[in-house]
């Protein structure tokens, strides 16, 4: 347990040191623990909406059927995300090169594993229900 | 518009599917001969197929690459394993342990005659060297291991939803006579074409 006198040092000390005070080291600073940003889920610009959008209206049968529109555009929701996510493992490991011993790096591409399951799982869910939809004309 | 119509009608559908992401020295026509063998056993039906496909050949691709990517990091550690190995030999000048190891690789046969007298007199074997570059690179190893092993469970899963799919649309034509058996000449390319 910290005495008194420690205690008081460290409130010193914390008061001398209290960050980036200015807009440009605020601004770094919230960077600090960006590594990829797929846990933020996908940004939609225009192109990526437009690749959503003509592949669920491909996918479904009916472009009036709302449910099946619904559906199809998840599931083309989650294959985009794939597709950005397997972009940023090339873009990973492309930065390993030269440095293949770097096993802090190969962990970190290793881990887009996880983002991926979990896009795989949202887009055979999707595609299941929309299949059945299509086929018997309710979902799963 | 039928569905097939509007499958092949959609062209910008192809940026979605059609370009492999290639790590740098991969051979993007490999892929498409992958692409297509995958593409003529399964027989895609629709554009779910087309998608499953993809998702197959991605699979065997990528596990292809890692086991690639597993050998070469083996690899890159050799002459560091070897230079470990024979400072017990050279003690503190690790220059001269780290210039030995290299001529054990360099292809040269004087230097490498060289280094192999001296490893003999050493009692290093080419196993301890492996043991030694697998221990400096365990931790990448493990990491590639570990997503060696989700593409594999990832491809499993795929095999077993097209079985799934196969038998159903079996049951449902009433078992009429198969034009043959996709799932297993499928999993028999895969095992072909995942070999490292």
């Amino acid at each position: 347990m910290a005495s008194e006198k420690q205690i008081a040092a460290n409130r010193a000390n914390a008061k001398r040191s209290t960050g980036p005070k200015t807009a440009v080291g605020k601004s770094r600073s919230r960077r600090n623990a960006f590594r990829h940003g797929l846990s933020l889920g996908m940004a939609r610009d225009e192109l990526t909406s437009r690749k959503i959008d003509v592949l669920a209206r491909a996918l479904v049968h009916d472009d009036n059927d709302g449910q099946q529109l619904f559906l199809a555009t998840s599931m083309a929701v989650a294959q985009v995300n794939l597709l950005h996510i397997e972009k940023t493992r090339t873009d990973m490991m492309d930065a390993l090169e030269g440095r293949d011993s770097d096993s802090a790096r190969l962990r970190r591409v290793a881990a887009l594993d996880r983002y991926e399951r979990y896009a795989r799982t949202k887009r055979r869910r999707a595609s299941e229900q929309l299949e059945a939809l299509i086929c018997d004309g309710s979902p799963r | 518009m039928t569905k097939r119509e509007r499958v092949s009608a959609a062209d910008p559908l192809d940026d979605l599917f059609r370009k492999p992401m290639l790590w740098e020295g991969e051979s993007e026509e490999s892929y498409l001969n992958l692409l297509a063998m995958v593409e003529s056993e399964m027989s895609p039906a629709n554009l779910f197929d087309k998608i499953r496909v993809h998702d197959f050949a991605d699979k065997i691709w990528q596990e292809r690459r890692l086991k690639r990517t597993q050998a070469a990091l083996i690899g890159s550690a050799r002459v560091e394993s070897l230079a470990g190995l024979l400072s017990a030999r050279f003690g503190d000048n690790l220059e001269e342990a780290v210039e030995t190891a290299q001529d054990y690789y360099s292809g040269n046969p004087e230097r490498m005659r060289r280094t192999r007298k001296l490893l003999v007199e050493m009692a290093i074997t080419s196993e301890q060297i492996e043991a030694n570059a697998l221990h400096l690179r365990s931790a990448g190893i493990q990491a590639l291991d570990r997503m060696i092993t989700y593409k594999e469970t990832a491809r499993n899963a795929l095999m077993k939803g097209h079985e799934k799919r196969q038998r159903k649309a079996k049951k449902a034509k009433g078992n009429s006579p198969s034009t043959g058996n996709a799932p297993e000449r499928v999993i028999r390319l895969a095992r072909q074409v995942s070999r490292p």
